[in-house]
Parts: C-alpha cells; structure tokens; sequence
C-alpha cells in the first residue's frame, strides 16, 4: 500500500531532515504510530493527525493507499 | 445569475470586501465595497452577508434611467447618474452604496472576486 | 508619501482636553516600521521616566503596522501599549478583530493617550472627527454590555473597544474587550484606560490606505490566500483552534493542574477542541481578513447560567479550566465569559483564583474572605473569586493586585506558589520538564508570557530523544513516562523564537498563519513590497526584533527599581517541587539548572552578569540611550 505523508511546518521545524511529502510503502495493515515508526517521528510530536482532513489517533489502522497529515507542536492562543 | 450567501459560513473576515475594493476601484478600503456583514451578536451570535441579487428595484425607482440591465447586471452609468440616491433608499437590501469619496453610488457588478477569494465558501454565483 | 501608512499620529491629552494630529516620521517609519516597533519606541522616548502605571502620566499608545487592514492573511492585530501595571515596565498586550484597522482607515497609523478625563469618557473617531464624550451611563457596565450599547447609539459599522468594571477598578490584570471576544488580555492594559477615566473608543474609518501598487496586492494577495487554503493546517486546524492542542498538551505532561502543582488531567477529553465542537460550538468567528478563524464563538448552558462567550481558546482551557479543575467545557466557557464581561485577562485570573483556592486550603484565607467556601473543580468558586476581585470587595481587593503583591503582602510562603515572572502570571504550559519553554518564561519583556517565545514542541522533541522512540510506541500503548528533556541547545532556539514573534506584531498580522498554518515569509515580504514600494528582507525584520527586545529590557532597567537578574527567575514551586503525578512525574528544571541557563542566555545576548545589554550590543543594533 502506498501511504503519502505530507508534514507540517510545525513538525519540519524540529525534524529538519524530513521532507514536507514522503511516500512509504507498507505491504501489511499497520498503525498511524507504527507508521511514525518507520519514518522516524516520534508520535508525541504530532498532536494532529488528519486522513482526510479528519483527526485520528496512533491507533488508527491503515489498510489501503491512503494520505495522511501530521501536524506538529502548535501554539494555544 | 447573481450571488448568494449560504448561510452560516461567514466568519465576518471582510476579505470579500477587500477583494471588492480592490477589483473596483483599485484601492484597499472594504468601506468601498458592494456587499455588507452584519454581525448577530452577542446574539444568536452568526453572521448575516447582504449581497446584491440583481433584483432591479435601483433600476425602476432611478428617474434619470441611469441603471440598466447588461445581461444578468444591473449597472450604473456614471455619466447618467445625477446622484439622487433614490436608488440607495430603495434598494432591500441596503447593498448600494454611498461614499464621500464619490458622487455617484456604487453596486454590485457581478465581477465575482468576492466568490473566489472567500475563504469559507460562504459565497456563490447562481442563477 | 509614505506608502502602506495612513499617515497621522493621533494624539489626545486627556487633562487638557486638547486633540492634536502630526505627520507620522518617516525616521520613525524606516527604523521601527509600525505596530510593535512604534510601541517600543514610543514608551521609551514619551514616557517621563519612573512615573506609577496608574498615573496620568502614564501614555497609551495603539499602534498598527504596514500590512495592518491589507488584502492579505490575517491582518486585524492591533497592538497596545504603556507601563505595565503588572510589573512597573514595558508592557504591551496585542488584540485581534477589527479594531485597529479601522483606526488605520480612519487616518491614524499611532495613538497616543495622556492624562486623565475629567469624567468617565469614551472616545470617538470618525475618520477626521474626534470627540471626548461623557459616558457616564456607560460606567459600571461589562464590556459586552457597553459595546452592544453603543454599536446600537452610533451605528452597527463602528468598531468598539471597552473596559469592564475591572479595568474601571484598577484590577491589575484587567483586560480591554472588542467585538464580542477579542482581548488585548495582558499586563492589566485595560486598567490604564481605567486609570484615564475612558470606558471606550468607538471609531469608524473609511479612507483609503494608500498602497504602492494595488494590482500587485491584489494578484500576490490572492496567491497568499490560494497558499494559505493549501497548507494542511487550513482543514485540519481550523474547526477546532487553540484548543485542538489541549489533548497534546496533557499527554505530553504540560498542562498546569492544581495552582501548577500537578500536570494531568483524566478529563481532558471534556475539554479539548472536539467538546467544543460538539457541545457548545455556534459560530467560526475570527478576525480582519483571517482565512483561518481560531475564535469559536459558542453557547454554553451550566447549571449557576448560560451564555454566548467567544472561546474557550486552550490558554482559558488551561488557566480558567484544569488550572482551576473546572472539568467541563461548559463551565470554563461560563467563567471565560465572566472574565470577558467584568474585564479581566483569563490567563491571569487563573493562576490568581487557583492561587487563592490553594491559600484557602492552607488555612491561610478564610471563609469570612470570601463570603462562601471556595475549592477547585468548583464553578461558583471562580466565579465568585472574579467577581470579589472585579469589584474589589473582600479579598477581592487584595487579589485585584495581581499574585506577586498579594502573596507579598499575605506572607506565609505563599510567594513560592504565586506562579508569575516579573508580576505578570504564568500562562497555560507546565515547564518542569520543559527547559526551553521555562527560559522563555522567564526572560520574556513583560513578564511571564508564551507569546514571546513558545519552543514547547522542542523541549518534548528533547525529551523525545533522550528516550527510546520504539518503547514508548510499541504496541501503540498510550505514553506513560517521559524521560527527562534535553537541556543542550536550548538557548539558540529560545531566542529564534524570540526574535520570530515580534516581526508579526511588528507588520500589523497575526503570527497564526505562519506557526500554526505554515506561510512562508516570502509572502510577507511580497505583500509587503507591493504595498510599501520598499524591499523587506525577513532577516532584517528578525534583527529590529532583537533591536526591539534590546531597547525593552533598557526601560525595565531605567523604570524598574532594582531590575536586574533576580527579576528573571521563576517562582520557587516550579524549581523546588518535582511535578508528582503524569508522563512527567519526578521531572524538574533545578535551580542550577535554571542559573546556568540564564547565564548562557545573557552570554548569548550580549548582556552582562545581571542581564544589562553592553554597550557594544546597543551600539551593534543602533541603539543610542
């Protein structure tokens, strides 16, 4: 399955390594968290997690070719 | 056609009027825009848009004959409008114009840069 | 011409009874550039030196900047500033909505306030026109109130701004509302228009803002808008705001509980950005030109009232809410709309009202204090706390003053729970295991403030690494522990967030569509070109940040008694009791810890052992005292 991981400013602010789109290859269903395993981000650097502009948490199954946004830390107001 | 705010949407940015203001007359001033925000609060605390629906009320009470239909628009002549005003008491919805700047009022044009710039689909363009 | 200004400075003194306009100095202009900068500026050359807060002396300026009002994202941020009632110093509190650009339109880049009216009064402006007008009718009144009054009696175009009876009251935290739930919250701005006897401005402007090529605003604008709408952030923030980071902020072990003694909550889905949405949610409301409006204007029924508030956006979620242990999202949505009405900044009426209910705990107030028993987790606690305090009545008079006088003045160690920095309360992260954020806490200009510099995702970053990723996700278990931050490298990046904040309140935006939304700078820079005619270099901006920062540590220096490296430390609860509960449980910035890192930090700035600027650091930006 081909997972697209688009990030966040927020997030390549502290992962200055990561690109702001990644496409990973997953060949069996996994989690968002182990997902974040693989490409090296640590879960409690993404407090939002968004598959269709929808939030999701690390323990969401992904089982097709799918999207995902990780947003990272963010300012309260 | 004309517009049509869709209820609910609007967050009362104005970025539709600065967009207006800035197509029309080529300056950044939202008080120089053809549709208006009210804000409903504190309550039941919602936006209410007033956009022209080209109803063509301005065009029967102007006794000069200075608005006309093009196509769908009614638009003002300029060179025609003797600035009376009967046009911005009549109008239902109080989307015609008056500025100090100006002696002539303005309307809406269906120039439609209001539609594409909001940036909560809060606007659009039917029949 | 001076393109992107309107071109005037206002200014009215209040004793004299005299309005005068002047040309707005291009000196002023080319070295400072608006909003902030002017501010800054502005205190430090107008205000007579070592004057109290509360003295008609006192200036109150409102500045905006060159983007303010303009075809671009998010340009509604007016920025206010005068001594600060809570620490004697710099202060300055910024405020979304629409208020300042219609300043701007009206003719006035700068205002300025001195001396005191006669009477309760309240300004208007109409483009050229200004009046000082009595407002006798309107004094004692909650801000709501006064201004859905006087939009009725001027008309619904007018923007408005007003105090509530604790700003009339000097109520050192008290705030000044606008448009039904924006603030400019901090440092007890509101009490100095109280101070001038002024319930409100109304204003209404319909000039044109002169701009250097408007089709070039207008095609750049709308790329700005398209990028914006682009961004992830555009869908996935928006709906819930601030408060969508509430969840995160507990799970990460930085959500202040219980006076900042604990930092964990089994409630927090009660109170995150999903319970508003599904709870009491009405509106998305936001400011001037905001593509991505964070205020979510709600209807929240509890079982003391109901009623229709702007928010709670996560600071009120954390300060008003578990700060307090108000476990319900309806019920923080009440006390956040109590704050709004009588006045007063939600963040610093949390630590306030929970440092009182610890007090009561202790044994230290007593029931007589208050007129009833008063616990966390208790709505009718805060709400009676907030309205003692917004009329100064009981203890109300004494927690009126803020923390730092009123544990002076209470003794019995309370002091080391009074969790502010310089006077100014402490606002809603929990810095124990977060060095970074605790540094900018610390150093900020107006006491403690996140808005100066906000580097929390690093500090979890730098407890992120020094733990083993694969434990703390393997089988998709929620965190439990956190290993103990990194304190390497923590005062480079404090001080790139520092310089980064200034340069938004400096061009009149928000900061939200670059943090939170991901904008480049090169829109800003494009906006600001078509607009000005002038090139701006976003390294030059962040250099007039440092400049800026510079010169508002001169002035608590000059207006400060005995300002000095003291005044940087933050209270003793927070480096002498490790948080006991939580991912972050047994964690702790040390004092030694704390001294090294402030040391770095001056070393850093170029400033000396009790955090003055050298002579060589003033000289290098242009700062001649």
């Amino acid at each position: 399955m081909e997972i697209k991981l688009k990030i966040s400013n927020s997030l390549l602010s502290i992962y200055n390594n990561l690109e702001e789109e990644k496409t990973i290859i997953i060949d069996e269903v996994k989690t968002i968290g182990e997902i974040l395993y693989i490409i090296g981000v640590n879960p409690l650097l993404t407090p939002i997690i968004l598959i269709e502009n929808k939030k999701v948490t690390i323990n969401h199954e992904v089982s097709k070719n799918t999207e995902i946004t990780l947003i990272g830390p963010l300012m309260g107001g | 056609m004309h517009l049509k705010y869709i209820e609910s949407k609007c967050s009362g940015c104005r970025t539709c009027q600065l967009a207006c203001s800035l197509v029309n007359f080529k300056v950044n001033n939202p008080s120089k825009s053809a549709l208006r925000i009210d804000g409903k609060f504190p309550n039941p605390g919602n936006y209410n848009v007033r956009v022209c629906n080209q109803c063509g009320i301005c065009a029967e009470v102007c006794p000069v004959d200075a608005i006309r239909k093009e196509g769908d628009t009614y638009k003002i002549d300029k060179n025609i409008c003797i600035g009376c005003m009967a046009c911005v008491e009549a109008c239902p919805k109080d989307v015609i114009i008056e500025h100090e700047d100006y002696d002539t009022p303005f309307k809406c044009v269906n120039c439609r840069a209001c539609v594409s710039i909001c940036p909560r689909d809060a606007l659009e363009f039917v029949d | 011409m001076l393109y992107g200004y309107a071109g005037k400075v206002l200014r009215i003194d209040l004793t004299e009874n005299k309005i005068t306009k002047e040309d707005l100095k291009k000196e002023l202009v080319d070295e400072y550039i608006g909003g902030r900068g002017f501010v800054a500026k502005t205190l430090y050359d107008e205000l007579p030196a070592n004057i109290k807060p509360f003295d008609p002396e006192n200036i109150f300026v409102i500045a905006m900047g060159p983007l303010s009002g303009t075809f671009m994202p998010a340009t509604g941020k007016t920025h206010f500033g005068a001594k600060s009632p809570a620490t004697g110093g710099y202060g300055d509190s910024n405020m979304g909505g629409h208020f300042g650009v219609e300043m701007k339109y009206a003719g006035y880049d700068m205002t300025i306030l001195k001396g005191k009216a006669e009477t309760p009064s309240y300004i208007l402006i109409e483009n050229d026109k200004i009046e000082v007008r009595d407002a006798e009718k309107y004094w004692g009144k909650g801000s709501f109130e006064v201004e859905e009054e006087l939009k009725k009696e001027l008309g619904e175009e007018y923007q408005i701004l007003t105090i509530g009876p604790a700003g009339e009251n000097l109520v050192r935290f008290s705030c000044i509302s606008h448009d039904f739930g924006r603030q400019a919250g901090r440092i007890g701005i509101g009490a100095v228009l109280g101070s001038k006897n002024i319930k409100a401005i109304a204003v209404r402007g319909t000039k044109d803002v002169p701009i250097y090529d408007p089709e070039a605003l207008y095609k750049f604008g709308k790329e700005t808008y398209k990028a914006a709408s682009e961004k992830p952030g555009f869908k996935g923030w928006t709906p819930e705001g601030t408060a969508g980071i509430t969840n995160w902020c507990n799970d990460v072990g930085a959500l202040p509980t219980r006076n900042f003694k604990t930092s964990h909550v089994d409630y927090a889905d009660n109170i995150n950005g999903k319970a508003i949405i599904d709870r009491i949610k009405v509106t998305d409301k936001g400011c001037f030109a905001c593509p991505t409006p964070c205020g979510k204007y709600s209807h929240a029924k509890t079982k003391i009232g109901s009623t229709y508030v702007e928010g709670p956006e996560y600071e009120t979620i954390a300060m008003l809410g578990s700060n307090c242990e108000l476990s319900e999202i309806e019920e923080i949505a009440y006390a956040n709309f109590i704050c709004d009405e009588l006045g007063v900044d939600t963040c610093s009426a949390g630590v306030v009202a929970s440092w009182a209910i610890e007090c009561f705990e202790k044994g230290i107030f007593t029931e007589d204090d208050f007129g009833m028993k008063i616990s966390f987790g208790d709505l009718e606690s805060v709400v009676k706390i907030l309205e003692l305090i917004s009329k100064r009545e009981k203890i109300g008079d004494l927690l009126a003053e803020g923390v730092k006088i009123a544990s002076e003045k209470t003794k019995h160690d309370t002091d080391k729970f009074a969790i502010h920095v310089k006077g100014l309360e402490w606002t809603g992260y929990e810095c124990r295991n977060a060095p970074g954020m605790m540094l900018g806490y610390m150093t900020a200009d107006i006491g403690a403030h996140h808005g100066r510099c906000w580097v929390l995702g690093n500090d979890v970053a730098g407890s992120a690494d020094a733990g083993n990723v694969h434990d703390l996700i393997s089988g998709g278990k929620k965190i439990n522990k956190l290993p103990k931050a990194k304190r390497e490298g923590v005062v480079p990046i404090v001080l790139d967030s520092q310089h980064t904040r200034p340069a938004f309140d400096i061009l009149g935006t928000c900061r939200l569509q670059y943090m939170e939304i991901g904008l480049e700078t090169e829109y800003y820079e494009k906006n600001y070109e078509a607009i000005t005619g002038k090139k701006l270099k976003w390294k030059d901006l962040l250099i007039l940040s440092e400049k800026i920062w510079n010169l508002n540590r001169c002035f608590n220096f000059r207006e400060i008694e005995d300002f000095g490296r003291k005044y940087d430390y933050p209270p003793a609860r927070l480096y002498e009791d490790p948080i006991p509960n939580g991912p972050n449980e047994g964690h702790l910035v040390e004092k030694e810890e704390i001294e090294k890192m402030l040391t770095d930090f001056y070393e850093a700035r170029g400033w000396d052992s009790q955090g003055k600027p050298q002579k060589e650091k003033l000289e290098s930006l242009g700062i001649n005292l």
